[in-house]
This record gives structure tokens, sequence and C-alpha cells, in this order.
């Protein structure tokens, strides 16, 4: 129990000063990086509780994609509007009560959640890559294939969306 | 916390981060020592685009964040290392030590996951070395990035199928005594090697002029030694993948354990190993030292046109073959 205990408690903290990072920092980039280490500590519990895949996955696309995602779309919004914060009264209320319709489904969801312990020996493979891929096509077949379509028709409406845009201004003419 | 969790073994634990830190130590400190030998014997050429400070997004003062997107680099390559099986087996005594730091069964994914991300690493070098044009140079490298990265994913996905594993130990010894995994996926092994040339490399070029990597100082070394160090590990990783790793070519390897033990077994296959490694990893400095010459405006059509279009074709293609 000895190190899985300390290691719980270490990515625990890493894991709220990464959270509380993305809120304080005053740069929108600081934001992005705290939200990375964020990802690498719920990965490192991931770890801990022998879903490995989940893990690598969560780094992967969390961490790889979406992270990158937020920082180049940051950087085309900053180089679009003055660098001054917009800060609007009815955006900060509607934020608010947001946050709290979100805390307060989280906490129903934590509160309902089941109590049954799932106990791990050595030669268990729940969590891992065979399970999951068992379970992704056969169990979970019809709901994989959706979000797959999903995606797609994301991807295909982004594409009809600025195919026909008249061209981006230049580069060079927007000032950081 | 109770019965839900793994026990790991801390002794375990200790000794991995204690060689991790070690090795990144050890690159730390040659950078350390190449940038004393810039300020000794060199002196710094005009033009090569360093020392600009953006205050937009990063605050006054990114230089730390140059800093530690290096060392975030670094310890990112490094870590390839931990899922890369060494060799067989070692016998010290009476027990047999494996030669892997971490068994995972998804250690190939995990290779992907780290190396998708020296894309912050590239990201926050460009930001604060690039001097105009800085969005263009971003969205250039993000493209060119992307590319190399998506392409490699899929030119790993048909080996995987073929394996039905992501456990590298499970790959190599599957083409033990057996046809390597080149003679089936050429085309994904060549994908491999220019994704590998592209990525490792730490400067693109821009506008006609290299960028950082190109500089001096300790951050710039450890940028170039990082491209090395990924070029060494990554090139490792496609010998296990696709040339059968620690596999000793044209003869069993089970007669030589049976007849030699499996320490002699163990040098053998080490040679071996060397030997094919510095093979890839010739061929690899050869690719980046070529592609160098290219813009990367046409790197980049080469990767999103052909490169990716030829990954996927070759996707299809090990997938109506296997269920056929």
């Amino acid at each position: 129990m000895g190190a899985t205990f300390i290691l719980f408690w270490i990515l625990s903290t890493l894991a709220f000063a990464a959270a509380m990072g993305i809120l304080v920092s005053k740069k929108e980039l600081y934001s992005v990086l705290s939200f990375i280490v964020l990802v690498f500590a719920i990965s490192g519990h991931f770890i801990l509780m022998n879903a490995q895949f989940l893990a690598i996955v969560n780094i992967l696309v969390v961490a790889g994609a979406l992270g990158v995602m937020f920082l180049y779309g940051l950087i085309l919004v900053r180089s679009h509007r003055d660098s001054e914060q917009v800060k609007i009264l009815y955006m900060r209320i509607a934020g608010v009560i947001a946050s709290l319709l979100l805390l307060i489904v989280l906490t129903a969801a934590v509160s309902k959640a089941s109590q049954n312990e799932v106990v791990l020996r050595p030669g268990t493979w729940i969590g891992h890559v065979d399970k999951i891929g068992e379970e992704l096509f056969s169990r979970f077949f019809v709901p994989f294939v959706i979000s797959g379509l999903l995606l797609l028709s994301v991807l295909v409406g982004t594409v009809v969306i600025i195919i026909n845009r008249e061209p981006a201004p230049d580069p060079k003419s927007v000032t950081l | 916390m109770k019965g839900n969790y793994v026990t790991i073994d801390l002794a375990l634990v200790i000794e991995k981060l204690v060689l991790i830190i070690a090795v990144t130590f050890l690159v730390w400190v040659a950078a350390r020592m190449i940038a004393m030998a810039d300020r000794k014997w060199l002196h710094p050429s005009p033009g090569t685009g360093v020392k600009d400070i953006s205050e937009s997004l990063f605050g006054a003062t990114p230089r730390l964040l140059v800093k530690a997107a290096a060392v975030l680099m670094l310890v990112v390559s490094i870590m390839i290392s931990t899922v890369i099986p060494w060799g067989e087996a070692v016998r010290i005594g009476s027990r047999n030590v494996s030669l892997f730091i971490a068994r995972v069964d998804i250690g190939v994914l995990l290779i992907l996951a780290f190396l998708w991300l020296g894309i912050y690493g590239g990201i926050a070098q460009r930001w604060s070395y690039v001097k105009n044009d800085r969005i263009g140079a971003l969205f250039r490298f993000g493209s060119l990035f992307i590319a190399c990265a998506l392409a490699m994913g899929l030119a790993i996905v048909p080996l995987l199928m073929l394996a039905a594993s992501t456990d590298l130990q499970n790959i190599i010894s599957l083409q033990k005594d057996a046809v390597w995994n080149i003679f089936y996926q050429l085309p994904g092994f060549l994908i491999m090697l220019l994704g590998t040339a592209v990525l490792s490399k730490p400067s693109f070029t821009n506008d006609g002029r290299r960028i950082a990597g190109a500089g001096f100082g300790s951050v710039n070394a450890m940028y170039n030694l990082t491209g090395y160090v990924l070029l060494f590990l990554m090139g490792t990783f496609i010998t296990a993948l696709y040339l059968g790793g620690y596999e000793i070519p044209f003869v069993s390897d089970l007669a030589l354990r049976r007849r030699f033990g499996v320490n002699v077994l163990f040098i053998l296959q080490g040679i071996s190993f060397s030997f094919k490694i510095i093979m890839v990893v010739a061929i690899l400095l050869w690719t980046r030292r070529v592609l160098e010459r290219y813009d990367e405006s046409i790197l980049i059509r080469w990767g999103w046109k052909l490169i990716i279009p030829a990954a996927l074709i070759n996707l299809a293609g090990t997938a109506v073959v296997l269920v056929a």
C-alpha cells in the first residue's frame, strides 16, 4: 500500500494545483499548460487504478490533440483582438450559473456512484487494451460507430464551412 | 483507496525514477558543457533570429517557459526508453533479470503519446525564437508536426493488426526465428523513417534561415541533444517494430539459448540489436540531413498529400489482406 498511497497523494496534490493554475493564471497560455499538467495527473490516477489504456489515450487525445487545439485557437483569437481582457457582466453571471449546475450534477453523480470495490490482483485484465477492444466491438459497438460518424460529420462540416470563405488575412500583417 | 488500487513496489518506482533522472541530468550536463564551449571558443553569428521576447501570451519572461519546454521535450524523449525491451533476459546469480524498465501492454501507444507531446516543446521554441511571421511559423510547424505524427500513427496500425498486440515484447517475439515485419510492412517502415527524420529535427527551416537550435547557449544545445536522443530511441523503436529487435538473424535464438545459456545469448543479442540500431540511425541521420535542404512548405505538402494517403492505403490494403 505504501507506494500507492504516496503516489495517490502526490498526484492528487498535483491535480489540484494544476486545476487552480488553470483558474488563477492571468495568461491563457499558462492556463493551457496547467491543463496539460492536470491531464497528466489524472492519467497517473488511471494507471494507479490499472487502466493503462485509458491513461495513455487520455494523454494522447486530451493532452496531445485537444491541448494543441486550444493553444492554436488561443493564438488565433489573440491575434485578432486586443490584449485587454473582455469582461462582460452577463457572461460572468452565466458562467457562475453554469458552474453551479455542473457542481450539482457532479455531486449527484458521485453520491449515486456504487460503493462496490473492484479488487484487482496481478493478472487481472480489467482496463487492459484487449479487454477494452473486446467490449468496444461487442457490447458498445453501436455507440462506438455512432460517435465515429459524429466526428466524421464534424470534419465534413468544418471543411464545408471554410471551403468557400475569402482567403484569410495575410499572417504577416497580423501583429501580436 | 483500499482494494481497488494496484499495489506498486516502492523500490521499483524509485529505481525507475532514479534511472530516468540520472539520464536526464547527464544530457543536461552535456548541454551545459556545449554551451560553455560555445561561449569560450565560438562567437555568436548575427542573424540567428534569437532573443525576441513576446509579451502577448507568455507574459514578460518566456525564457523560463522555453527552458521548461526544453526539459519537457528531453524527459518525454527519454521516457520512450522505458518501454523498449533491450534484450531477452540476463542471469545474475540465480535469478533472471528482464531487460526492460516497464513492461506495459500498451508500449507502442505510450511511445506515440510521448512523441506527440513534443509538439509543445516545438511551439514554445518557435514562439520565443521566431522574430517575424510568428503565427505563420507556428502554423507551419503545427501542420508539419501533425502530418508526420498522424502518418506515423497510421503506419503503425497495420503492424498492430498483424501482431494483434500493442506490447513491444510480443511484437519482437513474434518476429523471432520468423519473417521480420519489414517484409510485410515496407511502406509503414519507410513512413516511420521519414516521420522520425522530420520530427527529430530540432530546427525546421524558416524563411531560408535556421531558427532555434542554431543559436548558442544551453537551451539550444538541449534542443539539439533532444533531437539526437529522439533519433536514437525512435531508431530503436523502429528496429523493434520492423527489424525483429534483438533477434539474431539467420540462426535460431532458441537453439542458441539451449546451447550456450542465457548470458551468452544476451551478449549475442546485444551485438545484433546494436548493429541493427546503428544501421537504422545512420539511415535516419542521412534522411534528416537531406530533408533539411527542403523548404518547410514542401515537406508539409508531401506530408498531407502523399504520405498520409499512402499510410491510409497501406492500412486498408493490410486490412483487406488480413480478412480475405
